[in-house]
């Protein structure tokens, strides 16, 4: 279950970088933001690749010359294609009470920076998130600011997220549950 | 080398060493020191340095030797001067 | 108390004085879900003198390794000493009271506090500060280690701290309940063992929610979890997993079983663990009675008292492609607030248990049992709108009552169960709010008592809980 937690290592260089696969990567970013945001949750899905590995590390607070504190082997999420459609399929039973009524996102996704890798048919994206979480009529809301690395492979002429590491700027989560996806 | 054959009193922290070992750092959240093996002309030694303290010590094999016969009691006396003599 | 006619929101110490009588009917009073003043009292009555859970020794596996971790509210430094001892220092210098450790993990043979240096060992012991002599001369430093927890003890690895000088030893503190902590945790030669670090979140929630749910509500998988059972996760169905038992332990521990009618039964045995895992479970370990138990146990949930609660279940992350796994999740609902709670949640293991199946067994947990668990993610709704109920004027003036009276009086179908294994009080089946009753119970007495209070035994503790007809039942 150990796993490499990236921290800087994916670093994508100014040469490397062209205005397509920025664009690209951009465009799907942000059309996958708006799929989550509008609960369009089953339409998301399918941008989700067959091999996804989908991993959202614990942090903990560490002393500077240990690194920033992401876990090796502990995680608020571990998943491949079965366990997220097992999580796809339960918010559309009728008693997926954590999200009905559903709570009222906002991912702002920034920062982003993008490469084309392997054969070309892989891109890999580093990108800014802050997702604003409301629920019911309380004007108190919940912030969830992190940084993901994904890869995105192109296949079928469809692009699919291959691979995502959500580093959370957290120790402890400041919202009742991850019933949203991040 | 003096001309009568007679070697002026050094001390091992200014001398540079004639090769150094890869520098491992050793950190918690109360301290960090980096660790290498240095080589002199004739022999080896380990070369401990506190960076934000601004101490150095090379220690010879005896002197390690000595170290792993310690009773922890040892270091902890060490460190009735927590920042050493400087600070 | 006040009388029926007054129309006023009543203070900490009339709300307990009315629940006190208001138990036996099974009522619990709303007010205590979310009030600052019992928050306070809380803290100090329940908290600083009860044993509560610090960490599993597989945490800090070796000398030097610590973690920062609290009780009630306090910040403590849980950390093994150069000795290979088990420590629960309080997180403050004695010189200012400045965090000495404050990163959440890390091995060190010696603290040194950021504010002027006072440096103590990993036992506690002040060794020394800048400029001792000048500073300090004589000055006793024997007198001023860090501070430690009053007793520390550990059992199959999980390490509890009390900070009351009149607490009975752990052993006692848990009653009955210790018998099924061998069941349990108690059946392989090496032992468990925490994966990773402990998940940590918030809910705007009071912590006796969790304890509460975990103590033995399992009438609210029939309908809040029903998603759980529609995809398959947990494969037990919802009128069938009612048919369990409900086991008061004493001292204010419960807990909640479901077991095979037989060894020949084909459901789940040891908790769906793997047939190589059940391997490592051996007879030596326990006595028989308590071995035929675990072999026969499907589900284990329940709280030790007062904030500690346990699930050991088989589950799945993708019931379409991997069959249930033996699942352990410890979780503690740590007091932030009287609305609010932090959840710490540890994945436990069998240490020689293959890789590969700690690795499906945590993400079965995780998946289920967690922050974005599927499972639990719908406990925070009700959790966290239950203490908007209870702040609420209008329910502390009209003195709102929760119902609690399942299994009580006369049309109780919940029985006691002749024929249970273990000690304590067993009811069977699960429609019986008795052990919630008990858990209360516990905590009420903990509350208005001006030192430590009595044990109570599991038969006292089910027969105030409302069940007149418990004498002679159990051990």
């Amino acid at each position: 279950m150990q796993a490499e937690t990236p921290t800087s290592a994916f670093v994508t260089s100014a040469a490397e970088a062209d205005i397509e696969t920025y664009f690209t990567a951009l465009q799907w970013l942000h059309h996958e933001a708006e799929l989550l945001d509008d609960n369009r949750i089953t339409e998301w899905f399918e941008l989700i690749d067959q091999d996804i590995d989908y991993r959202v590390p614990i942090r903990v607070t560490r002393e500077r010359a240990a690194g920033p504190g992401f876990s090796t082997d502990g995680w608020h999420m571990f998943e491949d294609y079965g366990s997220l459609a097992a999580r796809v399929a339960r918010l559309e039973t009728e008693y997926a009470w954590a999200e009905d009524p559903p709570s009222r996102t906002r991912r702002l996704v920034t920062n982003v920076r993008a490469a084309r890798h392997g054969d070309g048919s892989l891109i890999e994206v580093k990108s800014n998130l802050l997702i604003y979480r409301g629920r019911y009529d309380a004007p108190e809301f919940n912030l969830i600011a992190g940084e993901r690395h994904d890869t995105l492979r192109r296949s079928d002429d469809r692009i699919r997220l291959l691979k995502r590491m959500v580093l959370l700027d957290q120790a402890t989560v400041a919202t009742h549950n991850l019933a949203i996806f991040l | 080398m003096h001309a009568n054959g007679s070697a002026e009193p050094r001390n091992d922290e200014d001398d540079e060493p004639v090769r150094r070992g890869e520098v491992i750092e050793i950190g918690n959240e109360f301290a960090l020191v980096r660790v290498c093996k240095v080589w002199t002309r004739n022999g080896e030694r380990l070369e401990i340095t506190a960076p934000k303290l601004g101490y150095r010590i090379r220690l010879d094999p005896l002197e390690l030797e000595s170290i792993t016969w310690q009773p922890k009691e040892t270091f902890s006396r060490f460190l009735q001067d927590p920042f050493g003599p400087g600070h | 108390m006040r009388t029926e006619r007054e129309n006023r929101i009543p203070s900490a110490e009339e709300v307990l004085l009315e629940m006190g009588a208001s138990l036996d009917e099974g009522l619990v009073p709303a007010q205590i879900f979310n009030d600052p003043e019992l928050h306070k009292l809380e803290l100090e009555r329940v908290f600083s003198r009860a044993w509560c859970f610090i960490g599993h020794e597989s945490e800090i596996p070796s000398p030097g390794d610590y973690c920062l971790r609290y009780i009630g509210q306090d910040p403590f430094i849980f950390v093994r000493d150069e000795s290979g001892r088990v420590r629960v220092l309080f997180d403050g210098c004695r010189h200012r009271g400045a965090m000495v450790c404050r990163a959440e993990k890390g091995n060190a043979s010696h603290f040194r506090c950021s504010y002027h240096g006072w440096t103590y060992k990993n036992t506690g012991e002040l060794i020394g500060a800048p400029a001792w002599r000048d500073a300090y001369g004589q000055l006793d430093k024997k007198e001023f280690s860090l501070l430690s927890a009053t007793a520390t003890e550990s059992i199959h690895g999980f390490v509890f701290a009390t900070l009351d000088e009149d607490a009975p030893p752990l052993d006692e503190y848990l009653g009955d309940f210790r018998w099924y902590m061998d069941v349990m945790w108690g059946l392989a030669d090496n032992g468990l063992e925490v994966v990773g670090e402990p998940q940590r979140w918030v809910m705007d929630a009071n912590w006796k929610q969790g304890a509460d749910n975990f103590a033995g509500d399992d009438y609210h998988t029939l309908f809040l979890h029903k998603s759980m059972f529609e995809i398959g996760v947990y494969q037990i169905p919802p009128r069938a997993n009612m048919f369990g038992y409900h086991v008061h332990a004493g001292n204010g521990h419960q807990m909640s079983f479901s077991i095979a009618p037989d060894r020949d039964d084909p459901g789940p045995k040891f908790w769906g663990y793997d047939p190589e895992v059940v391997k490592l479970f051996r007879e030596e370990n326990v006595t028989p009675e308590q071995f035929e138990l675990a072999f026969r146990s499907r589900v284990s949930v329940g709280t030790i008292f007062p904030n500690l609660s346990f699930l050991q279940v088989p589950l799945t992350h993708d019931p379409k492609n991997t069959p249930p796994q033996g699942c352990l999740t410890v979780r503690q609902w740590q007091p932030r607030g009287p609305n609010r709670v932090e959840v710490w949640s540890w994945y436990v293991v069998w240490k020689d248990m293959p890789e590969r199946l700690k690795e499906l067994s945590y993400r079965a947990a995780m998946g289920t049992f967690s922050v974005s668990g599927i499972f639990e993610q719908d406990d925070a709704e009700p959790w966290q709108s239950i203490a908007r109920t209870s702040g609420t004027v209008f329910a502390r003036k009209r003195n709102l009552q929760y119902n609690f009276q399942m299994g009580m009086g006369e049309h109780a179908t919940s029985k006691p169960a002749a024929d249970w294994p273990g000690p304590g009080v067993a009811f069977w089946p699960r429609y019986e709010e008795g052990v919630q009753r008990s858990l209360y119970r516990r905590w009420h007495q903990f509350m208005t008592s001006a030192s430590y209070p009595s044990s109570i035994s599991a038969q006292e503790s089910a027969a105030a809980s409302g069940r007149r007809d418990v004498s002679g039942n159990g051990a």
